[in-house]
């Protein structure tokens, strides 16, 4: 991975015509702007990995794999 | 009514226990009703069923049983799309990706579903700026800590 210091209000230009701005960092948070063309899908990665999640839970609910489960967590 | 599912086949539901999801759950966007079905055992497992698509259902887990000390954040903005006031009257379920073997089996903390089963509302919120890992090991996970 490429790892590069920036400061608010520096950018970074990715290909030919993505540019992405940082525009504020406090504490723990970082505010970044993003110029891109809009067949350019921007998503948080937390999203992409939630929807893969839940296409792998709903293809994993089997039957006897959700018994396994249930014998396995303690009672209240 | 009767709604179709993958493992009791035909199950008899009172239109009163249908949860509206504006959203439906993320992958799954067009999907807006739902059942989460108790197996009356206490076990802390359950299953959300859709009511239009039988082949649709996840296998849902009561966190708290998973991590004690989960405190899932829901903002303002979920609340009133859950038409709750309080936070209280909110119930949390995360889903649950089974595997083959149990050890592997993982839950999203990260993104639980959230209930307000009085408005007969839900959705899965993606908790922001909190650590919760989407696939947290079912069993190992707070041992390990």
């Amino acid at each position: 991975m490429l790892v590069i210091s920036r400061k608010p209000g520096d950018k970074l230009i990715l290909g030919d015509d993505i540019e992405i701005c940082i525009l504020e960092v406090s504490g723990e948070k970082v505010k970044i702007g993003i110029n891109a063309p809009k067949n350019v899908r921007i998503a948080r990665s937390e999203l992409l990995e939630t929807q893969n999640a839940n296409i792998e839970a709903q293809q994993s609910a089997q039957s006897d794999l959700v018994d396994l489960l249930k014998n396995r967590l303690p009672k209240k | 009514m009767v709604i179709q599912t993958k493992d009791f086949g035909a199950v008899e539901i009172s239109p009163d226990d249908i949860l509206y999801f504006p959203q439906g759950v993320y992958a799954f966007e067009q999907e807006n009703k739902f059942v989460i079905l108790d197996d009356q055992n206490d076990t802390g497992v359950f299953q959300m069923q859709s009511v239009e698509n039988g082949n649709l259902r996840f296998v849902l887990v009561d966190p708290f049983m998973v991590l004690h000390t989960y405190n899932p954040i829901i903002p303002d903005q979920e609340l009133s799309l859950l038409e709750a006031k309080y936070r209280e009257d909110l119930s949390f379920f995360v889903i649950a990706v089974l595997a083959e073997t149990i050890e592997e089996t993982t839950v999203n903390l990260k993104s639980p579903v959230v209930v307000n089963f009085a408005a007969k509302k839900g959705m899965q919120v993606i908790l922001d700026g909190s650590s919760y890992p989407i696939r947290y090991p079912l069993f190992g996970g707070e041992a390990s800590h």
